[in-house]
């Protein structure tokens, strides 16, 4: 016989993410209706670029094969002075 | 005579109608590039029917920096109200309440998509910028969206008004005692040393170098600039510093006197040359096809039924600091 749990309620953030509408729907509607609605938007978007930070070494190599072609990317620059650690690009006088 | 009505536009001269005074980087820009494009966009003010989507793009990136600044720096609201705030009203502003559906750039790179996620990517990596917003003027105003005047010395030859170079400043931070004006620019080119390399010279950077320091009397290190790469799949960031010596803005000062005497003796004469070298750039000018046409009538007929109007007046601004 199951129990609770075997089933625990979810919690109100789980609960929010099953209820959530795909980007393509909250995208369709009138913003104006949205309400409570658009943190789903900021959720999907941070959940975005999570998926995308756990490929960064993909993206890394494939910036990398440009730099053969004669373009500099700024990831490579960033090391060059002192301001780059501050995550700028060198200083362009 | 003008063949189309002139609107109200306090950047121009009252003696003179098609003399522009107070100029903005646009207006000065755009007269550089060429005086007739000059005088279709900012004299007349005719712009495409459908707007350049990477002016959309930029300037909807830009309002939404400025919203997010607001509320953290005057509001004192976290970041992630702030960011539920600053999406919320992008939304808005993407929405086409006409046609009752979302604002489509038939670009794949540049959407109502990507400007959201570019939005939230960007104020989520520089929710604690260590950049500190300085504060100018007798009221202590937040340097945020600053406009700006300063008298170039220049005086008209006809009607003896001094040219001003108006704008606004995205905002001036301090960083390790320095202090930067900064601005955010949105690309879909990977960001690298070279890319940062292509504001020097930049006529809207040395406008903005010289604002700093004769309007605020605030000693710059320079403009920082936010890269944006926006692609399809991803948005990217990154941060340059873009400097101007004191030998490049006496320089580019002594130059501006040359180009106001062009823009002044095109607009006493009425005569705007086109400029046919620069026709193919910036993905081309949007009055070839006027420029193109074979007669004034033609011309006229083309800029009335394809092109919208508005006002550029960049004196529009008030100065309350």
């Amino acid at each position: 016989m199951p129990t609770n749990d075997d089933y625990p309620i979810p919690q109100s953030t789980a609960l929010r993410q099953v209820n959530r509408m795909s980007l393509q729907e909250l995208f369709s509607l009138d913003p104006e209706t949205l309400g409570e609605s658009i943190h789903d938007i900021v959720a999907h978007m941070q959940e975005l670029r999570e998926r995308l930070a756990s490929t960064e070494t993909v993206r890394q190599v494939r910036i990398k094969k440009d730099t053969t072609t004669g373009i500099v990317p700024s990831r490579t620059a960033k090391t060059v002075s002192s301001a780059a650690e501050l995550g700028f690009v060198k200083k362009v006088q | 005579m003008l063949p189309f009505e002139q609107f109200e536009n306090g950047s121009f001269s009252k003696a003179n109608n098609m003399l522009q005074t107070h100029l903005d980087s646009s207006s000065l820009n755009e007269f550089k590039v060429c005086p007739r494009r000059y005088l279709y966009s900012i004299v007349y003010g005719f712009q495409p029917a459908q707007e350049s989507v990477h002016l959309t793009f930029g300037t909807l990136l830009h309002r939404a920096v400025e919203i997010y600044w607001t509320y953290r720096l005057d509001r004192q609201m976290p970041h992630k109200d702030a960011l539920v705030e600053v999406v919320q009203e992008i939304m808005k502003a993407t929405w086409d309440k006409e046609r009752n559906r979302p604002w489509d750039s038939d670009n794949k790179a540049k959407n109502r998509f990507t400007l959201i996620r570019t939005v939230v990517w960007y104020l989520e990596k520089y929710q604690d910028d260590p950049i500190q917003t300085v504060r100018v003027g007798a009221s202590e105003r937040i340097a945020v969206e600053l406009p700006f005047r300063i008298g170039t010395g220049y005086k008209s030859a006809t009607t003896g008004e001094e040219f001003v170079l108006c704008g606004r400043l995205d905002r001036i931070g301090e960083l390790n005692g320095a202090r930067y004006v900064t601005d955010i620019k949105s690309t879909q080119h990977t960001i690298g040393e070279y890319w940062f390399a292509k504001f020097t010279p930049n006529n809207q950077f040395t406008i903005y170098t010289i604002a700093a320091r004769n309007t605020f009397g605030v000693e710059t290190d320079g403009i920082l600039v936010d890269a944006c790469q926006v692609v399809q799949s991803f948005s990217t960031f990154e941060r340059g510093i873009v400097q101007r010596t004191d030998k490049q803005l006496e320089e580019w000062l002594r130059h501006l006197g040359f180009f106001l005497e062009q823009l002044e003796s095109c607009a006493f004469e009425d005569n705007w040359p086109m400029n046919d070298s620069a026709c193919g750039m910036y993905g081309g000018c949007p009055f070839r096809q006027v420029c193109a046409a074979p007669s004034e009538q033609t011309r006229n007929l083309l800029l009335k039924h394809e092109y919208k109007r508005r006002v550029w007046d960049p004196t529009l601004e008030r100065l309350d600091y």
